[in-house]
């Protein structure tokens, strides 16, 4: 452990040490922040893209994304402002845009229906994409990219935790999507059915 | 890295449970309806066996077991009898069916596919530095600045430690990768040496030759731990890497450049498998790698050692509890007085002085007339043995066997009695993985119908062949092999159980086990570590005109062993349905073969038809066949040609011709 430090979150007090990210002190003291793209597991990097995790800090005009952020001495940092909340609710409405209903969805209890049920976000006002298909071609598998909100977990996990260099994000801006090599069928694809994205 | 890598499972482990529960399960004990029904060639229907066996009582089926076995052996002698134990059972059931064999036959004609996979591994480490576990586990990957990855295709056999020498690779480390096929760790690598097949021992002699004509040895290691160096130093002279480069097809350059990285890094370890084990040269090939590891140094600290990465889940822990026929329990000779007097006095009987058969020489005790009866807990030679027709009509041959599955095996054929038993997921026992971890597993399903875990089945036969045994329980058996083993020492059921997973050598109950060994020396007789030298010996069977081509043979990611289980897990089965052979685009075009076409794979032994796939990994002129496809069984083909003191076969090579089916 390194130097300690003390900052405020949601109006209490947190000592943290050197490393730590805002994120992981709130986890620690049981202030729940919503997050999407990160695991909180051994081996997988933050990669602050989803935005469902962002705090505001006093004196600074942008929110953070708590996953990445470290705090400092004196920050004072609030999760639960009005401005952190209705962002982190803007970012599930949005991903809420594009998921199958709940009653049709893959897994009712995802982390992103947890969260949406906590942030009162299940339904959204903007307009979906266009319907994907599934991808069933695989055994011991099925991707269900309907309900993708192209978090990036699955790529760390394919890449960097399993470095099986299997899932990646292909194409630009709106037509981004998760693909197996080349855009193939999974079942056609190099995947060795690790079932570490599945995780 | 990484607790999280430590709980990393396979794709098989992920996707394949429900082969326990699959309709060929056996559940209740059968007895063979007509002895004379037994042929070498005999195909029974797992899902209707009613031709071949009735179903019988527990009662009935255990007399009958350990009747005829108790018969053969007072009629014609402990000699006259054999067993194979199994690594995919428990530390427990290996070491209980081991004492069965030897207090309760008279005999160490005692074995398990430990012979198949790495048993030259272990007659080297043995020799060498006096232990045949690993001197470090494959977590030591991640302190290792340079790894030498030779004979072992982890991505497909060991995908968790494939993980782990990815994430090395990740980081900067050097990967040195030795094999014929060009496997798919390659895209890691920093260096491939695609070596010529049956080559190992010329190749690793010009690098063992680089590294002490540079002076890149350890001299002051050297001189303080090993013995032979000059005997090394004087036999490698004329293995130049300019000498040899022709030889293995690997030029100098790369062989010295391979020298030094191995020789100067901080940290380097070594990893082999099977391409190292299964030649007739095995033993000779694995004294190579410990003199590379003496030489330099390269054992005893964070991120050295020497590691075989082990095919099954419990080879290290079936061989630690003494299913090998020269080694009771802890690998203590047989042969030898005062361990033979120490089991003698804790098991209350006489044993056998002699060093009991392997088990390809069971196989070959059984035509000759000598073995008339044998007990196997979860083996399959049928499937596993080279030259499986010869090994098929030794066991049809025999007078009584008595076999102990979960499926009606292709060994089970040829059985007078099958006794149903127990998978891994439906009992208790404990494990030790490649990494000397002794691991807890816990019941998690009930057993189906009427099988028994394999530890109760053993303990009935015993009991019923003249055992005073009273074991209720595997901590039971535990604990005895707790005292007699003092790799155990500190370490208790209780704390396996409260721990999850020990490793052993442990220096204190409160204190975790030791990952790294041979800090200070070995456990030889003069602490010393023992170089050997090795000479040139070629594969047993050429090529030649009328089979010009090399067969090997192996593992695929998705199918372990012999698929007993594999291939009646349904997800497994779907990936890899159909028996393949893979040959490289270059080889199949001068063979007027296109990948998906059938073909006939022919050898001396036999021949099997199949299914070619490209794969640009294997040689030209190579035919790989995994062995996993009972329809096509490549162990039909595989020579029995042994490696002299690990008596091991020939897997990884002999002669073949592929041509059109």
């Amino acid at each position: 452990m390194g130097n300690t430090i003390r900052f405020t979150l949601d109006g209490k007090t947190i000592e943290s040490s050197d490393g730590e990210t805002i994120w992981q002190a709130a986890d620690r003291v049981n202030i729940p922040i919503p997050h999407l793209c990160y695991l909180p597991q051994p081996d997988y990097r933050t990669d602050g893209n989803c935005r469902a995790c962002v705090v505001e800090i006093e004196g600074e005009g942008a929110l953070a994304a708590s996953c990445l952020r470290k705090p400092a001495e004196g920050m004072v940092v609030r999760s639960d402002s009005e401005r952190a909340r209705k962002s982190q609710s803007l970012v599930m409405e949005l991903l809420m845009a594009d998921q199958p209903s709940r009653e049709k969805a893959h897994e009712r209890e995802s982390r992103l229906w947890e969260w949406a049920e906590t942030l009162d976000t299940t339904s959204s006002r903007f307009p979906a994409r266009d319907s994907i298909d599934r991808d069933l071609s695989h055994p011991a598998m099925h991707v269900a990219l309907d309900a993708c909100i192209q978090c990036n977990l699955c790529v760390r996990a394919c890449r960097e935790v399993q470095v099986n260099d299997v899932i990646g994000m292909a194409h630009r801006g709106h037509h981004a999507k998760i693909v197996f090599d080349f855009d193939d069928p999974m079942g056609a694809s190099t995947c060795v059915a690790c079932g570490e994205c599945v995780f | 890295m990484t607790q999280w890598a430590q709980v990393l499972v396979s794709p098989a482990v992920n996707v394949c449970f429900d082969y326990v529960r699959h309709p060929h399960r056996l559940n209740r004990p059968l007895i063979r309806l007509d002895k004379a029904s037994k042929l070498g060639d005999i195909k029974i229907d797992p899902s209707d066996f009613s031709s071949h066996f009735r179903e019988a009582s527990w009662e009935e089926a255990l007399d009958y077991a350990s009747g005829g076995l108790r018969q053969i052996r007072d009629e014609h002698g402990s000699s006259a009898m054999a067993g194979f134990g199994s690594a995919k059972c428990s530390n427990e059931e290996a070491y209980v069916f081991q004492k069965l064999v030897r207090a309760g036959f008279g005999t160490n004609n005692v074995d398990h596919c430990t012979r198949l996979c790495h048993a030259s591994s272990v007659a080297a480490l043995l020799e060498g530095i006096g232990s045949g576990a690993v001197s470090a586990p494959f977590m030591a990957a991640e302190e290792s600045d340079c790894i030498i990855l030779i004979g072992a295709n982890p991505t497909s056999n060991h995908p968790v430690a494939a993980t782990f020498f990815k994430q090395a690779a990740k980081q900067g480390t050097i990967l040195i990768l030795m094999d014929p096929r060009k496997t798919q760790l390659q895209r890691h690598a920093t260096h491939t040496l695609q070596f010529k097949p049956g080559t190992d021992v010329a190749m690793l002699n010009a690098i063992l030759h680089a590294i002490i004509e540079e002076g890149l040895y350890d001299r002051e290691y050297v001189s303080q731990h090993t013995e032979g160096f000059e005997s090394l130093s004087r036999h490698v002279r004329e293995f130049s890497p300019e000498n040899m480069q022709n030889v293995c097809g690997i030029d100098a350059e790369t062989l010295r450049t391979v020298a030094r990285k191995y020789a100067a890094s901080r940290a380097s370890i070594i990893f082999w498998g099977m391409g190292i084990s299964q030649h007739v040269h095995g033993t000779d090939n694995a004294r190579c790698l410990i003199a590379l590891s003496l030489i330099t140094g390269q054992i005893g600290r964070p991120g050295t050692g020497l590691h075989p990465l082990r095919g099954q889940n419990n080879v290290q822990g079936a061989s630690d509890a003494g299913l090998i026929p020269m080694m009771y329990p802890d690998y203590q000779p047989v042969f030898e007085e005062n361990p033979k007097a120490r089991f003698e006095d804790a098991w209350g009987t006489s044993l056998d002085p002699e060093k009991g058969l392997t088990v390809v020489e069971i196989m070959r005790a059984i035509h000759d007339g000598q073995i008339r009866s044998m007990y196997i807990m979860g083996e399959n030679p049928a499937m596993s043995d080279p030259d499986v027709k010869h090994a098929r009509e030794a066991l049809a041959s025999l007078q009584h066997l008595v076999v102990q599955d979960i499926f009606l095996t292709e060994t089970a054929f040829h059985a007078d009695v099958i006794l149903p038993a127990s998978a891994w997921p439906e009992k208790d026992g404990t494990v030790t993985n490649t990494n000397r971890q002794i691991q807890m597993g816990r019941q998690a399903l009930q057993l189906p119908g009427e099988a028994r875990p394999d530890w109760w089945i053993t303990t009935e036969i015993g009991k019923r062949i003249g055992m005073e045994w009273n074991y209720e329980s595997p901590s039971d058996i535990y604990q005895e092999m707790a005292s007699v083993m003092p790799s155990l020492n500190n370490i208790s059921w209780g704390r396996i159980e409260n721990e999850g997973s020990v490793t052993y050598p442990c220096d204190a109950p409160d204190r975790p086990g030791n990952d790294i060994v041979f800090e200070d020396g070995f456990p030889t007789q003069n602490g010393k570590g023992k170089i050997v030298p090795a000479g040139i010996i070629s594969p047993d069977e050429l090529p030649d005109e009328d089979f010009p081509m090399i067969l090997s043979t192996g593992r695929q990611l998705e199918h372990w062993h012999t698929g007993a289980m594999t291939r009646r897990a349904s997800v497994l089965d779907e990936i890899e349905p159909e028996a393949v052979a893979t040959l490289s685009f270059d080889t199949l075009q001068k063979l007027s073969l296109e990948p998906g076409e059938r073909i006939q794979v022919s050898t001396r032994r036999g021949s099997i038809e199949l299914v070619a796939r490209m794969d640009n990994a294997v040689p030209e002129d190579m035919v790989f066949v995994p062995f996993c496809y009972v329809e096509a069984a490549a162990n039909i083909l595989t020579n029995p040609a042994l490696d002299p003191i690990g008596k091991i076969p020939e897997f990884k090579f002999c002669a073949a011709r592929v041509s059109a089916a």
